[in-house]
């Protein structure tokens, strides 16, 4: 009966006050949703990528070689792990659509009814490749959503000198959706950036009157070993053929990149879950307190009737599972919208196609069992601070001796002591220093909030200028990739030209690199040492110099993974030759996995004395102009014009700025909700003295200026201190992304600062209204009789 | 001491007036409807003159106060206090009038526990000007008069029940106002500590020649006071001695 006595209290008490408790549960609902939805996003997106791959059975190994015969292929059949094989081509060009634009393009011609179960295509519109009608293509989704083709538009292919006429058969999704940039230098993905046009093998064997290909797929058979089988096909294929690369699906593109973007992502996620899951607690403590503090009298009451504590904890129970309750039913709807928000947009800004998108059970539990701890938190606190006291101490609402306070004790008296005879400032600020345990708890809350804001928009000022480094200290402002490799001496349509001021060809090709007892695949690029227009960002050791040899510089996470520094020397395997080469410098870059050499070096490690891939250009005149004039050349796969690709990369660049603008505002309003709430719980407190003073005369102007100056005092501690904090946060953070993709430099502008700061500088004092609306509009009457809360 | 009928309030005009209540009335709407707790209420307190108001919980004693103190507002009749009718001031000349003509005392001290003893006192200066070290130096003082000089630096917290009251009571006469109002001064002390505390507010309070209105249930404190009046059916009957 004692029980249900206590029950009944308290649930009319939680009643009471069911507003305060739904906000509660609303701000903590947010962050456990924010929680659950970001990382089932996450585990989503990858699961969507194995869940394509699962269907659509991608290879397990893809080896490209120099174009060749496919009957110079040999067969791999017999490996054992090899469950099924097929060759296909894989072939530059260039694709001109109806409207005359021209877009490089992949060509990937296949044989129909070999491939078997292996990398299908999923039809999304039309028919599908028909071996009697090679003329008719499938195109990638991506490029055709993004420039809207559909069954039926006709298209012109350019391949070297070949010309096809090709009509659109349907828009098919490859398992392979990711795929490579246009740039030869920057890792990132643009959408249309290349048209991936699928064509039946006829399509170019009629021509050539041969069937040529350049890579080989390979299925493994279940429980096969990766390494082995690899290893095998390799050694079987590069009998016949000039092995290319090798790459296993996990160093392909499109698992790649998803891997370094979202592992990068990752990072700033639990900065806003540890920072809003504080503020909910802040929050919610002062609210608990102001709500325990109201009924400690009846609590006194109860101890004094002889209820044990437990009992009267055990009552308390219930407005804590109400608050757990009401989070719960709000976390759910949150993380949905955060799940399909947030997976929905970075799909569309990379590319992907749609993501199969699901909470997880996992997620959900944690973040249930988050907003159950936090709850318990919120009400423990203050609830034991009142049973702490005697019954009598909590029915005359007298504070306890150890809580008895001192106006800030001898710091207070010392410091403060010369504006004593300036009230509306002395009291504040003395006030702030008795409760200086919640006034640096409200600092730190409102630094915390607000540093997250600024170190995101730190991180994007810092993204941003590394980027543009990236583009500023290379000289090139076009960049050409060739079909298949050409010689030095036949560059000179390409760099001959009145608009070029200087021309650098450049080789690129897949090797192996060993450092010690590590293997690692790595992309290789041969360029012109010293002062070439491709200047890789050294963070360690130095450059390439004009008179190096056999000499590299390694991407820096390469050079982490492989444990090699300047000055070691480390093996080039290509093929059955390896080489040996010292590192002399460890650059920041993009591209995971990518080395740079000497071209000359590079041309002998590939075997291809005298031959480029690629050219990079300085021109004189419009890079764009001229990049749209080499389109049309001979030989030409790629062209990249540096402005060009500058603006794409702004353009992705600003959709995560987007998010940063949104996570400052979201910032500043939990600083708000943080400063509304530690004023209203600290102002509570002490109404009776706001009474008081009223009663003393004082004007309400004056008692406004108190209270504002409290408030001022707390905002403006709070974004002072969210500069150091927000700057080792940006720091760390960076840090954390250069570990997981490339080296991010520090740098900072005051816009950031002021985009940061000012929407708080403007909200801060509002926070101060609900204050003076209590102080002001409450009778005196009403103010004298407050007891201080425990 | 017994129970006389209300007197008529020429009998007290023969000094010069501090207050002057004609036709009070005030009534607070609650669950059970309107309730009046002054009825047509008159008052007369000379210059100097220190009164008590008695009467069981609820009678309407510390609404008396209140109204007079510029804190509650009436709902009719007029109100003379040192000449200056306070039943038609403002909100800002309400403010004012508390400020420079009332000192107050109340039951349970009311000071800011985060303030020092000669702080608190230094406030009630600081609600209508900005104060100097010369007022630093009458506030010292006049703590010094209550018997606080050496605990003038002390916090609310670290003063017994009697030495909160007196610094309370510091603080209403620091600013030298010709009105003191005393809400239960002794109602939250012991038998001893009270009678000391009556004898030293009692004596600043002749000292300074204020007018004190003094509310309380304890009958034993009218001795202290000039006249007496218990409030009945929301009017002042007045007790003689």
């Amino acid at each position: 009966m004692r029980g249900s006595l206590t029950l009944t209290w308290a649930h009319r008490q939680a009643w009471g006050m069911r507003y305060r408790l739904l906000g509660i549960a609303a701000i903590l609902g947010m962050a456990a949703g924010i929680f659950i939805g970001v990382y089932s996003c996450i585990d989503s997106l990858y699961t969507t990528r194995d869940s394509f791959h699962a269907q659509l059975n991608v290879a397990d190994l893809d080896v490209g070689f120099v174009p060749s015969d496919e009957a110079n292929v040999p067969d791999i059949s017999d490996i054992p792990g090899v469950a099924q094989w097929s060759t296909r081509l894989v072939s530059p060009g260039q694709l001109t659509l109806g409207d005359g634009s021209r877009h490089a393009a992949s060509v990937i011609t296949r044989h129909l009814g070999r491939a078997g179960e292996m990398d299908q295509l999923r039809i999304l519109a039309g028919g599908a490749l028909d071996q009697t009608d090679p003329n008719a293509v499938l195109i990638e989704r991506s490029f055709a959503r993004h420039f809207g083709l559909a069954p039926g538009d006709t298209l012109n292919l350019s391949m070297g000198n070949a010309r096809y006429s090709l009509r659109v058969a349907g828009i098919a999704l490859s398992p392979e959706y990711l795929l490579a940039p246009s740039s030869p230098n920057y890792f990132v993905p643009l959408k249309g950036a290349v048209a991936v046009v699928f064509a039946p093998h006829r399509l170019i064997a009629d021509r050539l009157n041969f069937s040529l290909v350049n890579s080989v797929r390979i299925d493994y058979a279940d429980g096969a070993n990766g390494e082995q089988v690899m290893q095998r096909v390799r050694e079987r294929l590069s009998k016949r053929l000039q092995i290319d690369a090798v790459t296993p699906l996990a160093q392909q593109f499109s698992n790649l990149f998803l891997k370094v973007d979202l592992d990068a992502f990752a990072i700033f996620v639990p900065a806003i879950i540890i920072v809003f899951t504080l503020a909910t607690i802040v929050v919610g403590l002062f609210l608990i307190a102001r709500w325990v503090a109201a009924q400690r009298s009846t609590l006194g009451v109860y101890m004094a009737l002889g209820y044990r504590k437990q009992r009267l904890i055990m009552a308390q129970c219930y407005p804590m599972l109400a608050i757990a309750a009401g989070a719960t039913v709000m976390a759910l709807p949150v993380a949905y919208l955060t799940l399909f928000d947030f997976g929905l947009i970075y799909a569309d800004a990379l590319g992907l196609p749609n993501p199969i998108l699901h909470l997880r059970w996992g997620f959900i539990a944690q973040g249930l069992l988050g907003i159950l701890l936090c709850t318990f938190i919120m009400v423990a606190w203050p609830l034991v601070r009142v049973l702490r006291l005697t019954p009598q101490e909590a029915v005359r609402g007298e504070a306890p001796a150890a809580t008895n306070n001192n106006g800030g004790g001898g710091l207070g008296t010392r410091v403060l002591g010369g504006l004593r005879h300036h009230i509306t400032v002395f009291y504040p600020l003395r006030s702030l220093l008795r409760g200086r345990v919640v006034s640096v708890l409200t600092m730190i809350s409102i630094a915390l909030a607000l540093a997250v804001s600024l170190s995101y928009l730190v991180v994007g000022d810092s993204y941003m200028y590394t980027i543009d480094q990236g583009f500023k200290r290379d000289n090139w402002n076009v960049s050409v990739g060739f079909m298949v490799p050409v010689w030095n001496d036949e560059l000179s349509p390409y760099a001959d030209r009145a608009d070029i001021e200087r021309a650098e060809g450049y080789l690129r090709g897949s090797v192996r690199l060993l450092g010690e007892r590590v293997r690692e695949p790595a992309l290789l690029t041969g360029i012109t040492a010293g002062e070439s227009l491709r200047q890789p960002n050294i963070v360690e050791g130095r450059g390439l110099g004009s008179k190096d040899q056999n000499a590299l510089v390694v991407e820096y996470n390469l050079a982490k993974r492989l444990k090699v520094s300047p000055g070691d020397r480390v093996t080039i395997e290509r093929d059955d030759k390896q080489f040996s080469a010292q590192v002399v410098g460890v650059f920041s870059g993009t591209t995971p996995g990518a080395i740079y050499a000497p071209i000359g070096t590079v041309q002998q490690w590939l075997d291809m004395e005298d031959q480029v891939t690629g050219v990079l250009l300085k021109t004189s005149g419009d890079p764009s102009a001229v990049a749209q004039k080499i389109r049309g050349m001979k030989r030409v796969a790629s062209v990249t014009a540096k402005n060009e690709l500058t603006r794409k990369v702004l353009d992705l660049t600003s959709q995560i700025l987007s998010m940063i603008y949104v996570t400052t505002a979201f910032s500043v309003v939990v600083a708000v909700i943080i400063l509304v709430a530690s004023t209203s719980f600290t102002v509570m407190e002490r109404l009776q003295e706001y009474g008081v003073l009223r009663v003393l005369g004082f004007s309400d102007p004056s008692v406004r200026r108190m209270l504002v100056t409290e408030v001022l005092v707390l905002a403006g501690a709070g974004i002072v201190l969210s500069l150091p904090v927000g700057f080792l946060l940006a720091r760390f953070l960076n840090s954390r992304v250069s570990e997981a993709w490339f080296m991010v430099m520090m740098d900072f502008s005051w816009v950031s600062f002021a985009i940061a700061w000012l929407p708080a500088l403007a909200a801060l004092p509002l926070a101060a209204i609900p204050s003076v609306r209590t102080v002001l509009t409450r009778p005196m009457l009403e103010l004298l009789k407050q007891r201080r809360l425990g | 001491m017994t129970v006389q009928e209300p007197i008529p309030q020429a009998d007290t005009a023969t000094r010069s007036t501090a207050i002057d209540i004609k036709g009070l009335r005030k009534s607070y709407t609650g669950p059970e409807g309107a309730q009046t707790v002054l009825d047509n209420l008159d008052l007369h307190v000379g210059v100097g003159e220190i009164v008590a108001i008695l009467g069981v919980s609820g009678t309407g004693k510390s609404t008396l106060l209140n109204i007079l103190g510029g804190i509650d507002r009436a709902d009719g009749g007029k109100i003379q206090v040192n000449g200056e009718s306070i039943d038609s001031l403002n909100t800002d000349e309400l403010t004012h009038y508390r400020a420079k003509s009332v000192g107050f005392i109340f039951q349970f001290y009311n000071l800011i526990s985060g303030l020092t003893a000669f702080e608190n006192v230094l406030t009630a200066l600081q609600a209508f000007r900005r104060t100097n070290a010369k007022d630093e130096k009458w506030c010292r003082e006049v703590l010094k008069s209550v018997g606080l000089a050496e605990k003038a630096d002390k916090f609310p917290g670290q003063l017994s029940g009697g030495e909160q009251q007196r610094v309370a009571i510091a603080r209403a006469l620091v600013k030298s106002s010709p009105l003191v109002l005393a809400d239960e001064p002794t109602g939250n002390l012991d038998p001893r500590t009270a009678r000391r505390v009556m004898e030293l507010l009692t004596d600043q309070i002749r000292e300074s020649r204020a007018s004190m209105v003094m509310v309380t249930h304890d009958r034993n404190m009218t001795r202290y006071t000039d006249r007496a009046y218990e409030v009945r059916d929301g009017r002042l009957v007045e007790l003689q001695n």
